[in-house]
């Protein structure tokens, strides 16, 4: 079976994405898919799975290869909050749920990708602050913010991710542009690096002269 | 014979609306086969109830997702998606309609199947063909289906429409682009070597891998043969995909651990035979002498990994750019006859293989183990934070092996771009039998292994051209035998 990567699409679907905000997402997913589907490597590993999120965090569509994808027409509610600290929270457990690990007998899959569309305004600060450490803290494959709608504060998307993308100004050419960062970032899995501390190393010795009762046995 | 009118121009296709009895969920039908992931039952009320094939590659089976927007006859679907087809793979739909809320209904035609590559069977019920596509891109179709009530003479028919994407066939869109030729550090796209002395014959290749030739970048792999007196060095290496200059960092990788340790190997020869004498050398290789000889290469090769690692660094800082964009793996051997077989010394960070394996008896010996993570593609990087502890022995020792093999031992090296389709799992790696089956029913058949033949080179570059869904990394494989 071949490794797959997942894509979660998180769609903001509260009472500050209506009208041409959630309009907007739309049509910008319809692309996105679209420019997935014409791509050799995406048709052949990516999988997704779209969740929506407003005062509930609703998995629209569960994992599903590309080529059986149907993208729904994403609705918004008349107001509500936008919980988009516990929408992080359930994808970190929907990741956990669906996405393969590797294990001496499994391939896992590839570090899963994520786009999110919101008008990027967290209701919920505190829990929001605290995944945003998580997410930083797991490790998963590429994170991709569009802002949509005039009011967005973009310092909350850019704590999170520093691919955050104001979908009012964007026009084709954006489009285009965004959608080949994410075409890039599936074919190369996106891969992160395990291992390495976030803090300063410490300098590596000049030389290295083996001891003579180094070796062990 | 009342049909249902057309849905108005432009409203596309219709989104999912769940209403009681117009789901299709075709339970019952011979080729559904129901989801093997709980997380699509816990799917929300609004999400598709496509349920989805396991077979990946024939059928594509599954029941319609039914658009609804007339509460008022929820018997009457106006437009039925049927699953995604892809083109120039095989395509069979069973028609279920009793669990949908149409029972006792029957599909008696289907019109618009002209240059689908599809044929409708009325008495199965079943679409089945070989979609057209279209090159390049995704191609919908607009079939009409009539049903009529079974059983009732004269009845009155409905009409559907039944929308069809069909998906193109993924081999069909892999473009190959050539890198910018502006950009530095250039790197061939595929390169081969071979190197041979009295006892021992090498051969290595490397290839740009169908996801960087689809996007036009580098091939971020490299290699590296050397020989002198009766050593032969060989070193690949694997550049991460997300560091920008991956190409340089897996260049200096193995240039600068194989020359390093080339010139220091023959150094050592005179000192190797008075602890491990050549003659009855299989005799000893479980001896204390033995422990001696792997302190001896221990230095060397320790040294020559962290000299790369160390050079890597450097032209970083020359180049004012993190150290991480230089991120690379590596594999570094080195091997020369010893009496009746062989000594080989190695070195190994990050992912890949390298292993010993008896053509003979089909003994195998690996080399140490692939470093992962939690995820495919997560590995370490010979960067100077593998050598930044008190003791930069400890991790050294850690990735050292050295053994010595009789005759009929081949020693082999290659990056995850090859370990990955052929292979898979940490525990195939492990496995004799994997390796035996791949050694004489994949590789032989491919390579004429004859040390006259100088066409080896690039036969091994052919061999690696092999097609593996979702495996299209750069792909690097050595052989020494």
């Amino acid at each position: 079976m071949s490794r797959r990567l997942p894509v979660y699409l998180l769609i903001d679907t509260s009472g500050s994405m209506r009208g041409e905000p959630i309009a907007a997402a739309n049509v910008g997913l319809r692309a996105l898919i679209s420019s997935q589907r014409q791509d050799a490597y995406a048709l052949e590993t990516v999988h997704v799975s779209v969740m929506t999120f407003d005062r509930e965090v609703k998995v629209i569509v569960p994992l599903t290869p590309l080529d059986e994808f149907e993208l729904p027409e994403i609705v918004t509610l008349e107001s509500g909050p936008t919980l988009l600290g516990k929408a992080l929270e359930a994808l970190l457990a929907r990741i956990d749920h669906e996405v393969r690990r590797t294990t001496a007998d499994t391939k896992g899959d590839w570090p899963p990708i994520l786009f999110i569309m919101t008008d990027g305004n967290p209701t919920d600060v505190g829990a929001y602050e605290r995944l945003v450490v998580e997410m930083k803290r797991r490790r998963i494959g590429a994170i991709i913010a569009c802002a949509a709608g005039s009011r967005t504060r973009l310092q909350d998307l850019e704590a999170l991710t520093n691919q955050v993308f104001l979908l009012s100004t964007m026009d084709s050419n954006t489009f285009a542009g965004l959608f080949r960062w994410v075409s890039e970032s599936v074919s190369t899995g996106n891969t992160i690096q395990s291992g390495l501390a976030t803090s300063p190393l410490p300098a590596p010795p000049a030389t290295i002269e083996l001891p003579l009762s180094s070796f062990p046995d | 014979m009342p049909t249902i009118p057309n849905p108005p121009e432009g409203s596309g296709i219709e989104p999912l609306n769940p209403t009681n009895g117009n789901s299709l969920n075709g339970a019952d039908s011979p080729d559904t086969r129901s989801p093997s992931e709980a997380n699509s039952r816990e799917a929300s009320s609004r999400a598709s109830l496509l349920n989805r094939s396991q077979d990946a590659n024939l059928q594509k089976s599954g029941q319609p997702s039914v658009a609804s927007t007339d509460r008022l006859k929820p018997k009457a679907p106006r437009d039925w998606r049927l699953p995604n087809g892809m083109a120039q793979t095989s395509y069979s739909y069973h028609f279920s309609l009793p669990q949908s809320g149409l029972s006792g209904f029957r599909v008696i035609s289907i019109a618009n199947l002209e240059g689908t590559g599809l044929t409708f069977e009325e008495v199965d019920q079943r679409l089945t063909g070989i979609p057209t596509g279209e090159p390049g891109k995704a191609k919908d179709y607009i079939l009409e289906a009539e049903l009529a009530a079974q059983h009732e003479a004269g009845a009155e028919t409905i009409v559907v429409r039944l929308l069809l994407l069909v998906n193109p066939d993924p081999r069909s869109l892999w473009k190959e682009i050539e890198p910018d030729a502006g950009l530095p550090h250039q790197k061939l796209n595929r390169d081969s070597d071979r190197a041979s002395n009295e006892a021992l014959h090498a051969v290595v290749a490397s290839i740009r891998g169908r996801s960087h030739a689809n996007n036009g970048t580098f091939r971020e792999d490299d290699f590296c043969l050397r020989k002198q007196g009766q050593w032969i060095v060989i070193a690949v290496s694997d550049g991460a995909g997300s560091a920008k200059l991956s190409r340089l960092g897996s260049r200096i990788a193995v240039q600068t651990s194989a020359e390093y340790l080339i010139n220091e190997l023959p150094k050592l020869d005179r000192t190797l035979e008075a602890v491990f004498p050549e003659q009855g050398a299989e005799l000893q290789k479980q001896t204390p002498q033995f422990t001696e000889v792997r302190k001896l290469l221990l230095n060397p090769v320790g040294k020559a990994s962290f000299h790369a690692s160390n050079r890597i660094k450097a032209k970083s800082e020359e180049l004012s750019v993190p150290e991480k964009d230089l991120s690379a793996t590596l594999i570094l051997a080195a091997i020369r006859k010893w009496g009746s077989g062989y000594l080989i010394a190695s070195y190994w960070i990050g992912d890949g293989a390298a292993a010993i394996y008896n053509h003979d008896t089909s003994e195998l010996i690996l080399l140490g183990n692939a470093d992962s993570g939690e995820f495919s593609g997560q590995t370490r990087f010979l960067l100077s934070d593998e050598f930044s502890h008190d003791q930069p022995w400890n991790p050294i020792v850690k990735r050292f092996r050295c053994e010595w093999v009789p005759r009929g031992s081949a020693l082999i090296l290659m990056t995850d771009g090859v370990s990955d389709p052929k292979f898979g799992t940490d525990n195939a790696l492990k496995d004799k039998a994997c390796w035996a089956t791949w050694w004489r029913d994949d590789l032989l058949p491919s390579l004429n292994l004859a040390r006259d033949n100088t066409a080896l080179p690039i036969e091994l570059q052919s061999y690696l051209d092999f097609w593996s869904p979702g495996e299209h990394d750069d792909r690097t494989l050595a052989i020494v035998y």
